[in-house]
């Protein structure tokens, strides 16, 4: 095979020989260092292959042999290569094509971050970019060594990271330092620890639950915000005092007001359906090129912008486009009426205590009324509520 | 006396055919590898004979065909049925 590609290089011709003594032509041939092969003699016709450089000295031979020699077939690059002899720029853009290529490989292009859940991927890769390494980065300049040690220097949560380098891509993998989360909970059982829990707002009890420590109240104490409600110091029977660290749920029926305001005028702010305008960029191995040239209109608008890196076979490429979207947005005065304005006030009201619930521990809301009234300036809601929640506090 | 003029005219012969420098390996009826050819005296399908200097030989058979050649070796293919040796 490699001396069929070797020909092929070089060029051959198939030819054929005829005459009254073609093996005079034979003879002759192999006398002077002609290599000839497919060799094929029948009714006084020979045929034959040999190289290209040879067809010069055949025809020689022929002459002498008084035999005709017919060229067959031509095989090979240089025969293929004739056709494309005018075209410099196919020969130019091979040339390019190899050196941009080598050119290219001698940068990182993609690069792949793998986190753990609760680290983001993209405070990561602002991370890397801090120590030098981006898309875009030398792979001369890259030193992975530094880059790791860098990188656990200035993010503690890193414990472990590595960078394997394939080519124009890289992988990065890190694991997330737990250490403080062991720390905190060793400190938690650390059985030296005394403390007591004291209320965290003004109440009523209605259920109490120990898991450590003394309780200093019963079902139905009114309690103040800083009471002592569960002592660390337990008292046996026999006399005995124990120190603990505090540890129990007390429920309290809690109350509390709150008051919404808006003004009778608002300002109402409508986004039109149609996009005034589109900006779009692509960036190519860090150039980036404009494709339409839109600038921002002049009015007020809602900007959004969208990145999008583009993959393939499931590997990122260093392309990106970017588009950003410009719609026009009025803003209309609008006097509002009692209806509106309690509607509005209604439903603050109600985020309100969505917000209670989910601020507050292991809370239950157990009534929530709501009077508004108008003002002078606009529409007052005045709300109270009352929630039962866990009230118990560590003291200092 | 006689014994030994035998004995020497046989050495004489092998080293005569050593230094002829003509050799043939024959596999089967398919393949003859020839060295020490000093040209094609005829060449078709059937009949193929190479001049070696001192003598011819011929091949006869089917389908014979030089698979390579070059200026003092040539190995033939095909089906052979007879070798001669023409003085």
């Amino acid at each position: 095979m490699i001396v069929h590609l070797i020909r092929w290089l070089f060029g051959f011709i198939d030819f054929s020989v005829n005459g009254r003594f073609p093996e005079r032509f034979l003879n002759l041939a192999t006398k002077n260092g002609v290599n000839l092969w497919n060799m094929k003699g029948e009714n006084q016709v020979f045929s034959a292959s040999a190289k290209k450089s040879d067809i010069n000295i055949l025809k020689l031979f022929s002459k002498k042999t008084q035999t005709e020699l017919h060229i067959e077939k031509e095989h090979g690059l240089p025969y293929h290569s004739k056709k494309y002899s005018n075209r410099i720029g196919l020969f130019v853009g091979l040339v390019l094509f190899i050196v941009i290529c080598n050119f290219l490989s001698g940068y990182i292009w993609s690069i792949e971050v793998n986190v753990p859940l609760g680290i983001n991927e993209y405070e990561i890769r602002s991370e890397l970019k801090e120590v030098g390494f981006y898309e875009g980065v030398p792979l001369r300049d890259v030193n992975i060594r530094t880059i790791k040690t860098n990188m656990q220097l200035i993010d503690p949560r890193i414990s472990w990271i590595t960078v394997n380098i394939s080519g124009t891509r890289a992988v990065i993998d890190l694991n997330e330092n737990l250490s403080d989360k062991i720390q905190n909970d060793s400190e938690n059982k650390n059985q030296n620890v005394v403390s007591n829990l004291v209320s965290k707002a003004d109440g009523t009890v209605t259920r109490i639950e120990v898991q450590n420590g003394s309780s200093a109240v019963k079902v139905g104490d009114g309690i103040r915000k800083g009471q002592l409600l569960v002592s660390g110091v337990m008292v046996y029977t026999n006399g005995n005092n124990v120190l603990a660290d505090s540890k129990a749920n007390i429920f309290a029926k809690t109350s509390g007001n709150v008051k919404f305001e808006i003004p009778d005028t608002i300002d109402k702010i409508k986004i039109s359906e149609n996009t005034i305008s589109h900006k779009r960029d692509i960036n190519i191995l860090g150039v980036t090129i404009p494709i339409t040239f839109v600038g921002k209109p002049n009015t007020e608008c809602l900007f959004s912008t969208k990145n999008e890196q583009l993959t393939l076979l499931g590997n990122t490429v260093p392309i990106y486009t970017k588009t950003e979207n410009f719609k026009e947005i009025s803003v209309e005065s609008k006097k509002l009426d009692e209806n509106q304005a309690q509607k509005i006030l209604k439903n603050r009201a109600e985020l309100y205590q969505v917000f209670l619930l989910y601020s507050a521990d292991k809370a239950n809301l157990l009534g929530f009324k709501s009077k508004c009234e108008k003002t002078s300036n606009g529409y007052v809601c005045v709300s109270s509520y009352e929630l039962e929640e866990n009230v118990c506090v560590k003291s200092n | 006396m006689k014994k030994k003029s035998g004995q020497n005219r046989i050495r004489n012969s092998l080293l005569s055919a050593n230094l002829s420098g003509v050799r043939m390996d024959i596999c089967g009826n398919r393949e003859v590898i020839f060295e020490g050819s000093k040209g094609v005296l005829e060449y078709n399908d059937n009949s193929i004979k190479i001049n070696t200097g001192k003598y011819i030989v011929g091949f006869c058979g089917r389908g014979l065909h030089i698979k390579c050649l070059n200026e003092y070796n040539l190995i033939i293919h095909g089906f052979i049925t007879n070798i001669e040796y023409i003085m």
